[in-house]
C-alpha cells in the first residue's frame, strides 16, 4: 500500500521541529556563552547604546530558548515554530534595514562563531529558516518521533552549520 | 527484515559521519583562510606616511568637474595612481571599480596620473573611468611622492593619510581597506597588534 501525505508529511514535520529547535538551542546558547560578543553585536546591528542593546539581546536569547524547547513538545509545537518564526523575522527586518541604511553589520549575533560573513549570507540563511517554522507548525508531531527524523535534525544541522562555516569565509580572487 | 533494518542503520551512520567530516571540512577551510596572511601594499621607503594629514589640493579634472584631495568632508578618498601605458594598471581597473561600487557607503575614487591629456582622456573614456574622476597632476603625484603605478593613497574622513603603496592585485587594494577598518598602518602593525592581544588574560 502505498504511503499518505499524513505517513510523509508527519516525520518530516518532526524532523523539521527537532532541527529548528536545534538551530535555536545553540543560536541561544551562543549568546549566554558570550554575552562580551552579544550586546556590541546587537547594539550595531539595531544602531542603539549597548545600553539599550543589552536587554534586548537577553529578550532574543530567552525568547530562542522558550521557542526550542516549545517546539519539542507536540502541544506547544505551533506556538514555538510562532515564536521562532518571529524573532527570525525581527532579525531579518533588522538586517534589511541595516543594508538599506548603508550600515556595515561586522557581526549580527546570528551564527555560532564570531562571523564577518555580511549582512546578505545571514538574510539569505534567515529566508530559509523562516519557511521551515511554517513546516513545523503545520506538523501534529510526537513527543518522540523515532530515530530516523532526530538523525535527520541532526545531520541537517551538521550540514547548516557546515554551510554558516563556508559563508563565514570571505570571498577572495 | 533483519537485513533491512541493518542496512537502514548503518546508512543513518554513514551520512551521519559524512555530515560530522563536512563540518569538520568547512572549519578546516575557515581556519586555513585565518593561518593565510593577506598580502599588504608595497609601502616605498618614503616620507609621506599614514597617520600624516593628506597634502591638500583642488584640482579639476579632464571633463572639467571641481575635486578637492585631503580635505574634511564626511568621506573618505581613495586615489589611484595610474598611467595607459601600465600593464598591471589595466588589470587592476576592474577590481578598482568593483571595490568603488562595493564600498561606495563611505569611499570616493579619484584616479590619478600626469602627461599628456589627450592620451588620458582616451584612456579614461574606453575603460569608462569618467564617473570616478580623472586628475592630470604632477604636483599631486610629487606631494604623494609616487615613484611607481599602480599606486593607491587611502584617506580618511579627517583628512589623514590612512594607508599608501603600489597596489598590483585585489588583496593588495583590500590591504588598505583592512588598515582603515582595523586602525593600522601596515599589516606588521596588525599582526604585531594581535600577537600582543593574543597575550593579554582571557576575561
Amino acid at each position: 500500500m502505498a504511503p499518505s501525505f499524513l505517513d510523509i508529511a508527519a516525520p518530516l514535520g518532526d524532523a523539521t521541529a527537532w532541527f529548528l529547535a536545534g538551530v535555536l538551542g545553540l543560536a541561544a546558547g551562543h549568546k549566554v556563552a558570550a554575552p562580551a560578543r552579544l550586546v556590541p553585536a546587537t547594539a550595531s546591528l539595531l544602531g542603539l547604546s549597548r545600553q539599550a542593546a543589552r536587554p534586548l539581546a537577553y529578550l532574543a536569547a530567552a525568547s530562542e530558548a522558550a521557542a526550542a524547547a516549545a517546539l519539542l513538545i507536540p502541544s506547544t509545537r505551533a506556538f514555538g515554530a510562532i515564536l521562532a518564526a518571529s524573532v527570525w523575522s525581527i532579525y531579518f527586518a533588522a538586517l534589511c534595514t541595516a543594508v538599506l541604511q548603508g550600515r556595515r553589520i561586522e557581526d549580527c549575533g546570528c551564527s555560532l562563531g564570531q562571523r564577518h560573513s555580511g549582512a546578505g549570507r545571514q538574510i539569505g540563511r534567515l529566508a530559509f529558516l523562516i519557511p521551515l517554522c511554517g513546516l513545523a507548525a503545520l506538523s501534529g508531531g510526537h513527543l518522540w518521533p523515532g530515530t530516523s527524523p532526530i538523525l535527520a535534525a541532526a545531520i541537517f544541522l551538521l550540514l547548516l552549520l557546515s554551510a554558516d562555516e563556508l559563508a563565514a569565509t570571505p570571498a577572495r580572487g | 527484515m533483519a537485513y533491512l533494518q541493518a542496512s537502514q542503520i548503518l546508512l543513518w551512520l554513514v551520512v551521519l559521519a559524512q555530515a560530522v567530516a563536512i563540518l569538520a571540512l568547512a572549519r578546516q577551510v575557515g581556519v586555513l583562510h585565518e593561518r593565510i596572511a593577506p598580502a599588504g601594499a608595497l609601502t616605498l621607503h618614503q616620507t609621506v606616511r599614514p597617520g600624516d594629514e593628506s597634502p591638500r589640493h583642488a584640482l579639476v579634472d579632464l571633463w572639467g568637474r571641481h575635486f578637492e584631495i585631503g580635505v574634511t568632508n564626511g568621506r573618505s578618498q581613495l586615489i589611484m595612481f595610474v598611467s595607459p601605458d601600465c600593464p598591471v594598471c589595466k588589470t587592476l581597473l576592474p577590481v578598482v571599480k568593483s571595490a568603488a561600487a562595493a564600498e561606495r557607503n563611505w569611499l570616493d575614487v579619484v584616479f590619478a596620473s600626469d602627461g599628456d591629456e589627450v592620451e588620458h582622456r582616451d584612456f579614461a573614456e574606453r575603460l569608462d573611468l569618467k564617473r570616478f574622476g580623472y586628475l592630470l597632476s604632477e604636483r599631486l603625484g610629487r606631494s604623494f611622492q609616487v615613484s611607481k603605478l599602480p599606486y593607491g593613497v587611502l584617506i580618511d574622513e579627517q583628512g589623514k593619510i590612512v594607508a599608501l603603496g603600489v597596489l598590483n592585485s585585489r588583496e593588495h587594494l583590500e590591504s588598505l581597506f583592512e588598515a582603515k577598518r582595523h586602525k593600522v598602518a601596515s599589516l606588521q602593525e596588525f599582526y604585531a597588534r594581535r600577537a600582543s592581544a593574543d597575550l593579554q588574560p582571557q576575561v
